[in-house]
């Protein structure tokens, strides 16, 4: 394609240089030269290629160098992305509210039923260890996610009660689906802080996973209070996830958020990939 | 502490576990009776209306009412203990204002060193700056979401976008919301700062009216001019709400 460019490229020079000559020939005091014209034309129409093959070659490296820097500055993004999920996973664990009101449960918990106190000690240091190394994965099991996510709503019933209800409606199929970590584990934290703990008779948090042509489809679905102002810099979480399904999955990954008659829900679906498996 | 003398309390938190720990550590003192335990805002304002409790032992995040909030609805507010997770805001502004607080998760000894100062600051009767404090924690929008008014020993919440009018009613202030009207104390002017200038006007010294609600206006007499409600209420306009509502129209 390159020599078929140049060829004609340098077709074009030739032509452009062919009328200067004759523009030279026209005003110039010696005859021409003949008999070596056409050995000219011939040398001029080589050098022309060469230079133009040598300015596509030297083109061409620039492209690719940028195509480089480019895929390079496009994993350090999603590396970033990455990071930037294994922060908030860090910060989830240690936030503020759900540590210190833990913590509190269990110790309120030591005396009056002590084996619930250690359960919850040893879910909590699990829930840190789980997010900690999850954090830390390319791609993992919707399994081990909705374990991670088990183990917050355990936490988080003791201090709730009755008032946080969970339904799962998980498909036995897109339990094996490879995912990115701490995508669904940041919206159900949002869903028990943003809805669930700001409900007088609180509510049920329903999770809803779906494999469908080749397609795994997430619902989170909880009740909100409609006078209830969050403060600022929530909705953090929601933006997180669709930025991260954006980056990794482009227009393949959708992402659909409904505020009716009381109910937030999150809707997000992305292409599973065997080679994500 | 005189002698025998029993501290009436009422704890109010919104989780279970949490209202456990202080009644087991209370109950170790035969100087406090648990009054009432409450486990929202709303059961909060009830208890402390009808128990007039000497002491509330406090949560400050629960929904619908958070603690301060409770506290601005109760005539007569009793001595506060107040108890947070974690809320950086909120104890800046007890450190502030000497108020006692518990962060959770804390150890009988901490209660009981809180219990000892206000019982002795009991004494002083001291009345707690309560808007003060809530605005310093950030708990106190600068503009009104909602209204609450007290009915009794009830919460009436009332989103600021039904508001329909306000009437003023000798100390009281009248706000006529979806058909029906709620009596609250409180002043014409502290209400009127409090309401979104691009929503709500005060047409009148006595009245502040929600623009939405406006259908036309008529010249009433001379120099005064009346508001027609969508509902068909008729408000008197002064010329000086007139301007406001000129320019606002």
């Amino acid at each position: 394609m390159f020599v078929a460019a140049a060829c004609i490229a340098a077709g074009i020079e030739l032509f452009i240089g062919y009328g200067w000559v004759q523009l030279i020939d026209s005003i110039q005091f010696a005859p021409p030269i003949s008999p070596l014209y056409e050995f000219w034309i011939a040398g001029i129409f080589g050098v022309l290629i060469l230079v133009f093959l040598l300015v596509a070659a030297m083109h061409y490296v620039l492209i690719a160098y940028e195509q480089s820097n480019k895929t390079e500055r496009q994993t350090f993004e999603l590396k970033l992305l990455a990071q930037d999920a294994e922060l908030r996973a860090l910060r989830a664990q240690i936030d503020p509210h759900f540590l210190f009101n833990s913590l509190n449960s269990i110790s309120a918990l030591t005396t009056s039923d002590p084996a619930k106190a250690r359960t919850m000690v040893i879910l909590l240091a699990e829930f840190f260890r789980n997010s900690l190394d999850l954090g830390t994965k390319n791609r993992i099991s919707l399994t081990e996610e909705l374990s991670l996510i088990d183990k917050f709503l355990t936490i988080e019933q003791v201090r709730f009660g009755s008032r946080l209800q969970v339904q799962q409606d998980i498909e036995q199929k897109t339990l094996e689906c490879r995912i990115p970590p701490l995508l669904l584990q940041p919206l159900i934290e949002n869903a028990v802080r943003h809805g669930i703990s700001q409900l007088l008779e609180g509510g049920t948090i329903t999770l809803r996973t779906q494999l469908h042509n080749d397609r795994l489809n997430i619902t989170v679905k909880n009740p909100f209070d409609p006078d209830y102002v969050p403060k600022k810099g929530t909705g953090l979480g929601v933006k997180n996830v669709r930025s991260r399904i954006q980056t990794l999955y482009g227009n393949e990954g959708r992402i659909d958020i409904e505020k009716k008659d009381n109910i937030f829900t999150v809707v997000f679906s992305f292409p599973v990939k065997d080679s994500d498996t | 502490m005189t002698a025998k003398s029993v501290i009436q309390t009422i704890i109010v938190d919104d989780e279970e576990p949490a209202r456990l720990l202080l009644r087991e550590y209370l109950t170790k003192r035969d100087d406090i009776n648990i009054a009432a335990e409450c486990s929202n805002g709303f059961d909060a304002v009830k208890a402390l209306t009808e128990l007039k409790p000497d002491l509330a032992i406090l949560d400050i995040q629960m929904p619908k009412l958070n603690g301060f909030e409770v506290l601005e609805l109760v005539e007569n507010p009793p001595a506060v203990i107040f108890a947070t997770a974690y809320d950086q805001y909120a104890v800046k502004a007890f450190e502030l204002h000497a108020v006692d607080y518990l962060l959770k998760p804390f150890s009988k000894e901490r209660l009981d060193e809180a219990l000892d100062h206000v019982a002795k600051r009991m004494k002083t009767k001291k009345p707690l700056p309560i808007e003060a404090l809530a605005a310093a924690a950030g708990m106190k929008p600068a503009i009104l979401e909602r209204v609450l008014v007290k009915d009794g020993s009830k919460v009436h919440v009332i989103p600021v976008d039904k508001i329909d009018y306000i009437e003023a009613k000798d100390d009281y202030v009248a706000i006529k919301a979806e058909g029906k009207s709620h009596l609250k104390q409180q002043r014409m002017a502290e209400l009127e700062k409090m309401l979104d200038p691009a929503k709500f006007v005060r047409v009148h010294r006595s009245s502040i009216i929600n623009l939405e609600r406006i259908a036309r206006i008529e010249l009433y007499a001379k120099d005064s001019r009346m508001a027609i409600l969508k509902d068909g209420t008729k408000l008197l306009i002064s010329r000086a709400g007139y301007d406001k509502l000129k320019k606002m129209l």
